[in-house]
């Protein structure tokens, strides 16, 4: 497959209905909310999900992490190491074939970067940096959102004791309804220097349609996180029609619900707009 | 020579990291952007090995806020820390920022082409930039639009002066001071009227070395091109330059 030609901006709309699409972990777990009262989705959070749908296509991932490992490295360092490749051009100090090899490798630095540390040498840099083509913003809602807090408790001690242990308390909290929009884009310039594909692209695009597909868990229950649109804008150049400004900001949701109807559904509570650029050319996907 | 652009950057986040605040892991924003920051976005929306860009100045339009986010980074050697970093939200920028030429890379000086640089740099503004476009750290995303330096108004345009104390201003490379070191440089920045106008690198009160560094070298068909492009000297189609 050939390096990637054309531009690629994208914008996709999330919804969230009794989940916690983002915890902080700092701060109890609780989703994470912007001072403004926003729902927040981190891009770190939405490249997790993207890598383990492409490790779910088959794909090769640097950064897996320890509930979906596939090959039994428990640390980032192990799995470099276990490379011939990048061992070789280690070795021979070449940082340029270090980044090469590893492109090569994995899809994901391919796709996104990568630091490879290391410790500091005389005369040269601390670690091997690779930037990548595809760049995704944090998520953030629509409108404010609405956060429910419950306390658990758990019906059995982790260990045997006389009584209930301290630990069977617990709290854990939802966002009731929330329309999260995730923007991003793929630079060409960037994949001319990683080697990423048409073909990655598409990869990506599936994967971004797919986010939340074997994603499920107690926080996130089956069908309570969804991708509905995807809006994927091909350029026809390497530089861009329209700058990423323009092309994201043609995806607008509006909340239209009256005060006090809110059915916390999409189709009821929002509409969504899909403005045109002339000659921009827009994919449109439903989520699955 | 009039190959000066300005610019309006603007995100709904940025972290310009103090340095000092990098050692507990903790990253804490510096109140606005530093000379280097800048050169990085100018340097997204257009770049050759044979110009280096020269920040002039910057006005702030939005009142300077900051938000904390807590993080979980993941140790390379495997575990992860706990942390909390703080950034400074919604932010909105004009740039205004000329190019001259790297004289230390006169086996460039073929492309020292002073209408080719200035109509690609406008052009790669108009269209938001080369590469993606982001404010101190690539998870503060931010766009990139066409702008005049007095077009906006801005919270600070009246309020006088404002000091921000000793803070880093910006690196030496060695392929910019041919010396084969890393420099640190530092300023004491003051906004008046919410713009900052940066003093030349070498004019920088304190300058720190860093360590070695060898210079990268670029040679035409293997990582360098750009000698002959079509269609080079195409202006804006607007013809308003």
């Amino acid at each position: 497959m050939s390096v990637l030609q054309n531009k690629i901006d994208f914008v996709a709309v999330i919804t969230c209905k009794n989940a916690n699409p983002n915890g902080d972990p700092l701060n109890g777990n609780l989703p994470r909310k912007t001072y403004k009262g926003l729902g927040e989705i981190t891009d770190v959070c939405l490249k997790r999900k993207i890598r383990n749908r492409l490790l779910d296509m088959g794909e090769a991932i640097f950064v897996q992490s320890d509930d979906k490992n596939v090959d039994g490295y428990t640390s980032l360092h192990d799995r470099a190491d276990s490379n011939r490749e990048l061992k070789a051009a280690e070795k021979a100090k070449d940082k340029v074939a270090y980044a090469k090899a590893a492109c090569n490798a994995w899809a994901d630095v391919r796709s996104f970067g990568q630091v490879f540390a290391f410790k500091a040498e005389k005369g040269g840099g601390v670690s091997v940096g690779v930037r990548g083509p595809v760049s995704i913003q944090p998520a953030f809602s629509v409108e404010t959102v609405d956060i429910t807090s419950t306390q658990i408790t758990k019906s059995v001690n982790s260990e045997s004791k006389d009584k209930k242990g301290s630990d069977t308390m617990g709290m854990k909290h939802r966002v009731d309804f929330g329309v999260y929009l995730l923007k991003g884009s793929i630079n060409v310039q960037l994949a001319e220097l990683t080697g990423f594909t048409t073909e990655d692209a598409n990869h990506i695009k599936e994967a971004i349609r797919t986010l939340f597909m074997n994603d499920s868990s107690s926080a996130r229950p089956e069908g309570s996180m969804n991708v509905e649109k995807l809006y994927w804008f091909e350029h026809n150049n390497k530089l861009g029609q329209y700058s990423a400004a323009k092309v994201h900001d043609l995806v607008k949701v509006k909340y239209i619900a009256e005060p006090g109807k809110s059915k916390d559904t999409l189709k009821d509570d929002y509409m969504i707009s899909l403005d045109k650029l002339e000659g921009l050319s827009c994919e449109e996907y439903d989520g699955i | 020579m009039e190959n000066a652009i300005t610019y309006q950057v603007y995100g709904r986040y940025a972290l310009f990291t103090d340095p000092i605040t990098r050692i507990g892991g903790e990253k804490t924003s510096l109140f606005v952007p530093t000379y280097q920051a800048l050169v990085g976005v100018t340097e997204s929306i257009y770049w050759k090995p044979s110009i280096k860009w020269r920040i002039e100045k910057i006005r702030i339009l939005n009142p300077i806020r900051t938000e904390s986010k807590g993080i979980r980074p993941i140790k390379y050697g495997g575990g992860n820390d706990l942390s909390y970093a703080t950034y400074l939200s919604d932010v909105s920028y004009i740039v205004k920022a000329h190019f001259e030429w790297n004289e230390n890379r006169k086996d460039l000086a073929q492309d020292f082409i002073e209408h080719k640089h200035f109509f690609i740099a406008k052009r790669c503004i108009e269209k938001g930039g080369r590469r993606d476009i982001w404010l101190g750290t690539r998870e503060c995303a931010a766009y990139v639009v066409p702008c005049d330096f007095d077009q906006e108004q801005g919270y600070y345009d009246n309020y006088g002066e404002m000091d921000f104390g000793m803070q880093f201003h910006s690196f030496s490379y060695p392929d910019e001071n041919g010396e084969g070191i890393l420099y640190a440089r530092f300023w004491k920045p003051k906004m008046v009227n919410g713009v900052i106008e940066f003093c030349k690198p070498e004019e920088c009160s304190i300058t720190k070395k860093i360590h070695k560094m060898n210079k990268k070298t670029f040679t035409e068909g293997i990582n360098f091109s750009g000698l002959k492009e079509p269609g080079l000297l195409h202006g804006d189609q607007g013809g308003n330059l």
